[in-house]
């Protein structure tokens, strides 16, 4: 909890320094799946052996959330707009597996495969045998992608720059 | 199912098709506290926890979400399944006191005193408590017969759920309205109801 002016309600801004490491990995893993590309997902899954059995639990399933925003750390928050977002709970069990696990995912877009896959794969990485396999073989490679991407939009950006001698930038 | 009993933890799917399952669910309690003692046929979740069984199931993932608070009795107080099952699907907040519930799960042995349970205020008769009673498998004999809203004349009501103490407590609850509780008679694949505003007398046994 942050501390916030009076009047507004309660805060549950996440504390990055409270919270526990796995649950920091978990989430930094699960934003690579839900960002990925729904085609490289795909053929990390059929490449994926032994192949695990998966159970819908719950979903995929497209709804709407509302997004909230706040103008700076102190302000009051407000409703930004609504956002389509897909979710999947899957079980999976089989070979490879030492016990049956749980795999969520939140995917924004309405993609039911991407969010199906995503938690899948989310299910692997809470099996403790398969945990470091799935880090190496799926997620470093799909962030790698990732911040290769979004490099080049950054440099694609950077190309649209325009100064102006008369205005002083102020973070430079 | 041998898998689902080793990782009780895992919850089991829920309706198949969420949205039209529900509305038809809705439907059937709708029609049954339309029509007080009428049974409606009740579609339910393939593999619901079997301690709430397909009917209870199916009631609670229609009405049941995470705005209300939920009390279950007696042994499924303590189904770890049945709990994670409710938390993952509907959300809502089991509680420990019925007299806190808006929602009662029970069957007829662990159903408490309906005078303990929520009954609303004459200004607010809707916050009371309506009771999901398991009647699967209830093997009494008591027979009443029902007047009221909803029923034309009277109708006769098969009651096996029901003890000895079962009639004076309803008698007391239609005399509190427009406070009291409802009551939902769910089986495996049927819900019945008895509002509030059902009168029940007895019926002599072995009478036509």
């Amino acid at each position: 909890m942050t501390s916030t002016t009076p009047g507004t309600t309660s805060v549950t801004a996440p504390v990055t320094t409270q919270t526990a490491p796995e649950i920091v990995a978990r989430r930094e893993s699960m934003r690579t799946l839900a960002l990925a590309d729904v085609a490289d997902l795909a053929a990390a899954w059929q490449a994926w052996r032994p192949a695990p059995v998966v159970d819908p639990v719950r979903g995929p399933e497209a709804g709407l959330v509302m997004v909230r925003g706040r103008t700076d750390a102190g302000g009051v928050r407000f409703n930004l707009g609504e956002a389509t977002v897909t979710r999947a709970t899957v079980r999976l069990h089989g070979a490879g597996l030492q016990d049956d696990v749980l795999g969520h995912a939140y995917v924004l877009g309405s993609d039911l495969e991407h969010a199906r896959l995503a938690a899948a794969f989310d299910g692997l990485l809470a099996d403790p045998g398969l945990h470091d396999r799935v880090l190496d073989e799926v997620i470093a490679p799909l962030a790698r992608t990732q911040a290769q991407r979004d490099r080049r939009r950054r440099d694609a950006a950077r190309r649209t720059r325009v100064d102006f001698f008369t205005v002083s930038r102020e973070h430079s | 199912m041998s898998t689902a009993a080793r990782t009780p933890t895992i919850p089991a799917p829920g309706f198949a098709d969420p949205t039209r399952d529900a509305q038809r669910a809705f439907r059937a309690v709708l029609d049954a506290l339309a029509h007080p003692t009428r049974s409606y046929p009740l579609g339910g979740p393939a593999q619901p926890p079997p301690a709430l069984g397909r009917g209870l199931g199916a009631v609670a993932l229609t009405l049941l979400d995470e705005g209300c608070a939920t009390w279950l009795a007696g042994p499924l107080g303590t189904d770890a399944e049945t709990a994670t099952w409710l938390a993952f699907h509907t959300g809502t907040r089991l509680v420990t006191d019925p007299a806190d519930a808006q929602f009662v799960v029970a069957d007829p042995a662990s159903l408490p005193p309906l005078a303990r349970l929520r009954c609303g205020t004459d200004e607010a008769p809707h916050h009371s408590a309506t009771v999901l009673l398991d009647v699967r498998g209830a093997t009494g004999t008591a027979r009443f017969s029902a007047t009221g809203p909803g029923i034309d004349g009277t109708a006769d009501l098969t009651a096996p759920w029901a003890d000895a103490g079962f009639l004076p407590q309803w008698t007391a609850n239609t005399a509190a309205f427009p406070r009291g509780v409802d009551l939902l008679l769910v089986g495996e694949d049927t819900v019945a109801a008895l509002p509030r505003t059902t009168r029940l007398h007895p019926r002599p046994e072995g009478e036509a």
